[in-house]
């Protein structure tokens, strides 16, 4: 995908570039107000990286005038203000994520691809499938190579969540605000533990395999190719 | 200041003494001067009946009858020439008029030089007769003079006093103010021990120094926690800084093969991470404090807040050896912020995962009672000591016993600022045996 990061701290916009290039992602870089709001004006990216403290003009007020304009290129704040009304502020303002510094490079990677605006669409999708396995979002069940499985309301949500994201590598923090609404870091293992049950009723008795460990980042759950 | 107050006191007192002024001399004039008319008015009748005769009979009988101890001055002109009368008039003059007749009795005390005042009022008639009648004034000029002696010394007493008690009362107040300065000063310089002193006399002085004696008693334990939270900041980061220092400096040395390096580096990514942690701990606690999240408290599901937090903990618990057991009362709402009470009552639960050995017991209650709401979390775990529960809610504050336990000491000191935005106390208590952790809201 085509990124587009808005960020004056040149150590750090490096940082991004080569983090995103390195999967795969075009990356251009503003190091001002002013020229990010021209560049992304051009509406070619899928996605804008935005610093909050910017000189020339701040990040709230460029992504005010995007929407203003009608342009609506998911937007991923990426700043040192990380207060909740900081975050409320950004999520106000326009903007489609918030994240913290400092941040890990896995994180921002997971992140940026869950916003990518080309399959942002998938939210919409009632009846998910990923291999052999069917989520039926509305009826609330979940089969198997046509088996149904039990499953808990949470596990439900893990996997559904999982399943917008297939192919994707989601995080332990993207788990965590996504299906616990956890907005803290708990200091036991809440996500590994959840995961592993949904792993022995999802993938113990069945092949292939579909949800895998991502080391130092998250998990992903995929289709063998 | 003072010249100001000896001001404003001498014009009040003066307004004061123009209003007894006016009230008794002014009441006297009038007394006066309504005799003087009723007079006018009788003879006035008697020209009317009988003429200038019948005047100058009814004068002639005043005068004859009363006597010149009467008080009265009367006299007739006809034309600019006198008729009768006791007094000697050079001209008529319609209207009030003070005259001096030569005095009556020239020994009096009273007496003044130019003779007696006479106030007295002169009627003209149309055939050319003048008629004055007046009378001895020299009681109210006497009253007069008298009260405004009177008056003039008691102004002079006044200002005198107000002039002498004003000093004083400003010395004592200087004095006051000038001991206040010089324990600021001190204080200022550093000396935060120093307190004003008080008098003991209860008045605004001293309420004042009691005030600001408690204002400085707070600064002073603001400013020592301050200097705690300080040092215990620097010794938890240096530490685990220290340590990956060491383990960079000796990877330099000796290591040789990339995964030695990238044994190193995940290391230090690692440690790393320990101290972004305590770092976002702090500063989560330094907005919570700051009580800027107030505005946007809402009605809180709390049951449903527990709810989630057994769900989400029930598997880890089990995970862990530990027995589960959740009593939550349906439908408890409060008032607050969801997102920090979840936080809350999840690090109570996590400290009751973490620091009770497997097979333990962990319980989370929510009752409800019409005037308060009680979320608990309880284990039948080592517990804490009584002597050090009050300790154990300050920042970096780690027990002996769950030292080799990766934490930052931090997870309760946050639980007490969230219970304190929300107007409650973090409750440790003993659950014999074990820890008893709760959270009492009250609904009013």
């Amino acid at each position: 995908m085509r990124v587009l990061a808005i960020e004056d701290d040149s150590e750090t916009a490096a940082f991004i570039a080569n983090g995103l290039q390195r999967l795969g992602h075009a990356v251009e870089i503003a190091n001002n107000g002013h020229d990010g709001l021209r560049q992304a004006s051009g509406r070619s990216h899928d996605l804008l990286i935005v610093d909050r403290m910017l000189p020339g003009m701040s990040g709230i007020a460029l992504v005010q005038r995007l929407r203003d304009d009608g342009i609506l290129t998911p937007v991923l704040f990426l700043t040192a203000l990380g207060g909740v009304d900081d975050r409320v502020e950004g999520l106000d303002s326009g903007g489609d994520d918030y994240m913290a510094k400092p941040f890990a490079m896995a994180e921002l990677a997971a992140r940026a691809n869950a916003l990518d605006r080309r399959v942002s669409r998938r939210d919409e999708a009632t009846r998910l499938r990923v291999a052999n396995l069917e989520l039926d979002v509305v009826e609330r069940t979940v089969r198997r190579g046509g088996h149904p499985l039990a499953l808990q309301p949470r596990e439900f949500r893990l996997l559904e969540y999982l399943m917008r994201h297939a192919g994707e590598t989601v995080t332990r923090t993207m788990l965590l605000e996504n299906v616990w609404q956890f907005r803290f870091d708990p200091r036991t293992s809440v996500v590994e533990t959840h995961v592993s049950r949904l792993r022995m009723k999802i993938d113990r008795d069945f092949k292939p395999e579909l949800i895998h460990t991502v080391r130092g980042a998250g998990y992903c759950l995929r289709a063998p190719e | 200041m003072g010249l100001g107050f000896a001001g404003l006191f001498a014009a009040s007192a003066l307004v004061l003494f123009a209003v007894i002024y006016w009230q008794t001399i002014g009441y006297m004039d009038r007394q006066l001067r309504s005799v003087i008319d009723d007079n006018v008015e009788s003879l006035m009748s008697a020209y009317q009946d009988g003429g200038m005769s019948g005047l100058r009979y009814a004068v002639e009988r005043q005068l004859g009858r009363a006597g010149p101890q009467s008080g009265w001055y009367l006299a007739i002109l006809s034309h600019g020439r006198s008729v009768v009368g006791n007094v000697s008039l050079s001209a008529s003059f319609p209207g009030w008029k003070e005259i001096h007749v030569p005095a009556a009795d020239p020994d009096d005390d009273d007496t003044r030089d130019d003779g007696d005042a006479v106030l007295g009022r002169g009627v003209q008639f149309g055939d050319g007769t003048f008629l004055f009648v007046g009378h001895d004034a020299h009681q109210v000029e006497e009253l007069r003079e008298l009260i405004v002696e009177g008056l003039t010394w008691c102004f002079g007493a006044a200002l005198l006093l107000a002039a002498l008690g004003g000093t004083a009362v400003g010395a004592g107040a200087l004095r006051r103010v000038e001991v206040i300065n010089e324990v600021a000063g001190r204080i200022v310089q550093g000396d935060l021990e120093r307190r004003i002193p008080i008098r003991g006399t209860g008045d605004e002085f001293d309420t004042l120094a009691d005030y600001l004696n408690h204002m400085l008693e707070r600064i002073q334990v603001l400013m020592e926690s301050m200097r705690q939270v300080t040092t215990d900041i620097a010794h938890d980061l240096r530490t685990p800084i220290g340590r990956m220092r060491q383990r960079l400096d000796s990877v330099r040395q000796h290591a040789s093969t990339v995964p030695e390096y990238r044994a190193a580096v995940d290391y230090a990514i690692e440690e790393t991470d320990r101290v972004i942690e305590t770092f976002s701990a702090l500063l989560r606690i330094a907005e919570i404090e700051s009580g800027s999240r107030r505005a946007r408290f809402a009605e809180v599901d709390l049951t449903s807040v527990m709810e989630a937090l057994v769900e989400a903990y029930a598997p880890v618990a089990n995970e862990m050896g530990h027995e589960w057991v959740a009593r939550i009362s349906p439908g408890v709402h409060v008032y607050g912020d969801r997102d920090l009470l979840l936080q809350a009552l999840a690090n109570l639960v996590e400290n009751s995962i973490r620091h009770t050995p497997a097979g333990s017991v962990v319980q989370m209650c929510l009752s409800s009672t019409p005037r308060d709401a009680v979320a608990a979390v309880a284990d039948n775990g080592p517990g804490i000591p009584a002597p050090l529960r009050a300790k154990v809610t300050q920042r970096f504050y780690r027990l002996e016993s769950s030292r080799s336990t990766p934490g930052s000491g931090l997870g309760l000191g946050l639980v007490a600022a969230i219970a304190e935005l929300h107007g409650t106390r973090l409750e440790l208590s003993d659950n014999a045996p074990g820890l008893r952790a709760s959270l009492k809201f009250s609904r009013t």
